[in-house]
């Protein structure tokens, strides 16, 4: 039984009228207590994807699915109040930017105390016991320092630290579904190990489903259990994880995986990396046929149609001539 | 072309502080040598000074105490414009450091007025070469930022840095928080600079692939202190300290 199910989500803007829509027919589904990473990079629309599922759709944008279901709960046809208490218990979202997320006026320790859990009412629990509660939840995402966190202002704490205190507001209800856009991006290496660590504890202990959005693709093979790869709001390649490191069948999968720390470490220092030739595509000049096409090393003559997204058991992919895959070379190319 | 830093301190004041109290210092005489062609990447942990040693390097923080010396001669970054000809830095975030209401052109073009004695023609014909250099076409000169795409802003923000022929070039966590593709066009091109002009860079970065890739020479910085510096391959390979040994252990 899946958790999550989108079914051919588009999402345009409000008027333009016959431009190329921001998200392009985006199936996913998440299953209970697994970990979904979707990849892709600024703009290609993955923070909009994130945004319908919660119902936190700005009016600049226009929603159109066939199929949206949480734990067989139609989203697309729900009240909005109905849905914003569903996002407070069973669905969490870690936003990108953490300091502009915080209330600038609370103290932290007021903002934290707003999102436990009230399953005692208040007058049974006392604030000391309540107090104690959350400071083991700062420590669950490795805090250490939390009297001086606690009587803070947003202001007064680092990035780093805010983004922790994002992420004990999101898990201390201890949600069925985490929605974690970029989570670690902007940290050390140490406390995205940490915090990676953490989740997939969460997840595993709890069966806590996460769905990961992320330009790192590696960070997201390690983390993740199956990986949705998304190019100018079209999923260009999904399937499990480790399929796609190994063996990516999309050229843009494979252009990813040349541009990240292990493509790096396999080039002798000081030496021209491998590059997709150009820019990502405005929304307004978007290429007939493939979007990758004016940029892919492959592209051949049927790339000015636009492939279909071709399902296979396991590996889903969008594009005329996979890699790694015995190619039949068509007669007219030859 | 040879830049050396001898004890650089900076301690910031508190608002209200009496004269007589000293506080901590944000970075605590550190030194370094850069030779023309050489990459220095300064590594460490939140709060570790690296970026204090950029705003310092490039003028925008007063010095405490310390020397910055260029081509063995004293020089004050604050004041001396042949310094701040010389030394560039490219700012962490190209869209909140690119004007919207100003074209290319007008912000490059005042980056001259003031460095250059060059006619308005020749200006012209500069800001055309810059931006071909960067990877980028002359007619981009009357674009604004909104018309940009997020690689190209961060070729602007590169191109604004070297418009002055600079022999060292400052890069503030520019690489750390930009999509992977963008990333390596933009590695690629700081390299390609490198080799053709003899630039010397001083990156900031926690991204140690990127640091083996590009760097001559590592430091590494805790709470303002230089606790361990040399060549890249010493320090990957043999870490003296304990703490380098955990930063890079993680990385």
């Amino acid at each position: 039984m899946s958790l999550l199910d989108i079914r051919n989500l588009s999402i345009y803007g409000r008027n333009d009228t016959d431009e190329a829509p921001l998200v392009d027919r985006i199936s996913l589904t998440l299953a209970d207590g697994e970990i979904l990473a979707l990849v892709g990079e600024s703009g290609s629309g993955k923070s909009l994807v994130a945004q319908a599922v919660l119902g936190m759709l700005s009016d600049e944008w226009v929603m159109n699915a066939e199929r949206i279901s949480f734990d067989n709960i139609d989203l697309l046809h729900i009240d909005h109040d109905s849905h914003r208490s569903l996002l407070g218990e069973d669905m969490a979202m870690i936003f990108q930017d953490p300091a502009a997320c915080l209330d600038p006026m609370m103290r932290v320790s007021e903002q934290l105390l707003e999102s436990m859990p009230k399953t005692t009412p208040w007058w049974q629990l006392g604030r000391r016991k309540q107090l104690q509660s959350l400071i083991s939840m700062l420590h669950q995402v490795g805090v250490r320092d939390h009297e001086r966190l606690l009587t803070a202002y947003p202001h007064e704490i680092s990035a780093g630290l805010a983004q922790k205190v994002m992420i004990a507001m999101a898990i201390a209800r201890r949600p069925r579904l985490l929605i974690a856009d970029e989570p670690t991006i902007g940290m050390e290496p140490s406390t995205q190990g940490q915090l990676l660590r953490l989740l997939s504890k969460l997840n595993q202990l709890h069966k806590m489903s996460i769905l990961l959005l992320s330009h790192d693709i590696n960070m997201a093979a390690r983390f993740a259990d199956r990986l949705a790869v998304i190019y100018c709001g079209q999923v260009v390649e999904a399937g499990p994880a480790d399929a796609i490191i190994n063996q990516p069948m999309h050229p843009y999968t494979e252009a990813l995986l040349a541009s990240t720390a292990a493509g790096l470490c396999r080039q002798p220092p000081k030496t021209p990396l491998p590059e997709l030739r150009g820019g990502m595509p405005r929304r307004d000049h978007l290429p007939i046929g493939c979007r990758l096409g004016p940029r892919c090393g492959y592209a051949r003559k049927a790339c000015v149609t636009m492939p279909e997204l071709t399902r296979s058991k396991v590996r889903d992919y969008r594009c005329h001539y996979p890699l790694n895959q015995r190619i039949d070379v068509d007669e007219e190319d030859a | 072309m040879r830049l050396v830093a001898r004890y650089l301190t900076k301690i910031y004041r508190k608002p209200f502080q009496p004269p007589w109290v000293v506080g901590e210092p944000a970075i605590d005489r550190v030194s370094f040598t850069l030779d023309a062609g050489q990459t220095l990447a300064i590594v460490g942990a939140a709060g570790s000074g690296k970026t204090t040693v950029a705003r310092v390097l490039s003028g925008a923080e007063p010095l405490t105490t310390g020397a910055i010396l260029l081509d063995d001669e004293k020089v004050d970054p604050r004041t001396d414009p042949r310094y701040q000809k010389l030394v560039r830095m490219v700012f962490q975030d190209p869209s909140a450091a690119l004007n919207p209401h100003y074209s290319v052109s007008s912000v490059f073009d005042a980056i001259l007025r003031r460095h250059t004695t060059l006619s308005a023609e020749e200006r012209a014909e500069k800001i055309g070469h810059t931006l071909v250099d960067v990877g980028l076409l002359p007619e981009y000169a009357e674009f604004y930022p909104y018309m940009l795409t997020a690689g190209q802003k961060h070729r602007v923000a590169l191109a604004r840095a070297i418009i002055t022929d600079p022999r060292v070039v400052i890069c503030d966590e520019s690489l750390s928080s930009i999509d992977l593709t963008v990333r390596a066009k933009l590695i690629n091109l700081l390299l390609k600079l490198q080799q053709e002009r003899g630039l010397s860079y001083i990156v900031i970065t926690h991204d140690l692939e990127l640091i083996r890739h590009i760097a001559d020479k590592v430091m590494v910085m805790r709470s303002g202190r230089v606790v361990e510096a040399g060549t890249t391959e010493q320090m990957l390979n043999e870490p003296r300290d304990p703490f380098t040994r955990q930063l890079l252990a993680l990385g």
